[in-house]
């Protein structure tokens, strides 16, 4: 009996943990299908974007650095680069498969290079995973720490981390500052990436195929040459920010789901041995039980018979 | 058939309109530009406001609120970058006046604030004039 009860405790943590696992793994496909929407739209936006960029190359490229530094302080390279930045993004929370162990190994290559290399790595750490994950394995300084919200990726985010990174390359604090995000492919495959935020390099702004040739052509501004460019690169920043945050929180989202969706499936299987174990012994229980009442009773008619046959022998000998 | 151009209009969200267009009037910091086919090109910066597109030989008309961005015209295909647009016929007519009244409210709280802590008062500003802007569109529906 003992055994039977123990074993429906166990099936009940298993159907407990299973609609924990169920819930997650719905409530991540659906944030995901939301953020997969908005990351579409915004990559095409970003591919526009750097089609005006890659229009403007000629001009970019044309101009020496010093030119360049005048458009925009986003231009301005230093080298070699004695501080980086890195902007460190993974989850708050596990339960997303390798997702946070694979862009916490890359982190750690990074910043293990870097620091080999010579050049003080700080961290703005988007996630609490990531963080602790740094704090513990690398002595990079977390200037910034920040978790995700239930929103997912909002507009604060963004000029928040915009802020912070232009801060701390304006003022000097940071020659180089990079993000380190998983690309979204599927829910099944992401990649974790590094990306060079700033400085903004203007053959990057070109982006991979320079084809040089084509005639010059008179291109108009309005209002003028610098100040177009200067926003269309603190936008390209931006969108950039937008984009490493999107791309990310669509990875852990998809990594949740199909990690969860594995876990709901185990619980369902380990459950359905269980009921069968289950089963199996509540019939070996039942078994036993009516063997021995049966038993008893047989030893009871048994005894009664006995009983009868001696009070049958008194009888015939009085 | 007049030559065309190919107009794009994207947001960080979505793309909202692409079309073989006639003509591409667009608000700008000097004021409204229009662009044809065989346009010079051009990159510009836009300012919340009306965008209007005409096309089916000038026939057709249709209305655009855009808040900011930038415009770039190049080889008969013009593409406009705004931080958010929405056509007229999409524009909804209670829930920005709704936002508008927030604006409004939230602009008057920054006003009564000292100088020095004025914070969010761009933001708000643009946020009542993307208002506005919409409303005003909305009217140009036929």
């Amino acid at each position: 009996m003992q055994k039977l009860i123990d074993l429906k405790k166990r099936m009940r943590t298993v159907e407990n943990i299973q609609s924990v696992t169920r819930t997650l793994a719905t409530v991540s496909s659906a944030k995901l299908s939301r953020t997969r929407r908005r990351a579409a739209g915004l990559r095409e936006y970003a591919q526009e974007m750097r089609d005006i960029l890659h229009q403007q190359q000629r001009y970019l490229s044309g101009t020496d650095a010093a030119a360049l530094a005048a458009i925009s302080p986003f231009f301005v390279t230093h080298e070699p680069a004695r501080t980086v930045t890195l902007l460190f993004i993974t989850g708050d929370r596990g339960m997303c498969g390798n997702y946070n162990q694979a862009a916490s190994r890359l982190a750690l290559g990074f910043i293990e290079k870097r620091q080999e290399a010579g050049a003080a790595v700080a961290v703005i750490a988007k996630g609490a995973k990531g963080e602790r994950y740094l704090r513990r394995k690398t002595d990079a300084q977390v200037v910034f720490a920040d978790g995700w919200t239930r929103a997912g990726v909002t507009t604060e985010d963004v000029e928040g981390l915009y802020a912070l990174a232009t801060e701390r390359f304006l003022s000097g604090q940071a020659d180089e500052i990079w993000a380190l995000y998983t690309r979204f492919y599927s829910p099944l495959k992401r990649v974790p990436r590094l990306v060079k935020l700033l400085p903004v390099a203007a053959e990057r702004l070109a982006g991979a195929a320079g084809d040089g040739a084509g005639p010059a052509l008179a291109w108009s501004y309005e209002p003028d040459f610098g100040s177009v460019v200067d926003e269309l690169v603190s936008q390209f920043v931006h969108i950039q920010i937008e984009d490493v945050l999107l791309e990310s929180y669509a990875s852990e989202q998809g990594a949740r789901m199909v990690t969860m969706e594995e876990a709901t499936e185990r619980a369902d299987r380990s459950l359905h041995e269980m009921r069968m174990r289950y089963n199996r012994l509540r019939r070996e229980s039942i078994t036993t039980d009516l063997i021995s009442v049966l038993f008893a009773s047989q030893m009871r008619s048994d005894e009664e018979a006995d009983d009868r046959a001696a009070a049958d022998e008194t009888v015939g000998a009085g | 058939m007049a030559r065309t151009l190919l107009c794009e209009i994207v947001t960080p969200e979505r793309i909202v309109y692409t079309n073989e267009v006639e003509m591409v009037i667009a608000p700008t910091l000097d004021g409204e530009i229009g662009i044809l086919p065989l346009h010079a090109p051009l990159v510009t910066v836009l300012t919340p406001g009306e965008l209007r597109v005409r096309y089916n030989d000038n026939k057709d008309v249709e209305w655009f609120a855009v808040a900011g961005g930038y415009l770039q015209v190049h080889e008969d295909k013009v593409i406009v970058l705004a931080d958010a647009a929405e056509p007229a016929s999409r524009i909804d007519v209670a829930r920005a006046r709704q936002a508008k009244q927030i604006a409004e409210q939230r602009m008057a709280e920054i006003k009564d604030r000292p100088r020095d802590e004025r914070a969010g008062a761009s933001e708000c500003e643009a946020d009542l004039k993307w208002c506005e802007v919409q409303l005003k569109v909305a009217e140009r529906r036929s």
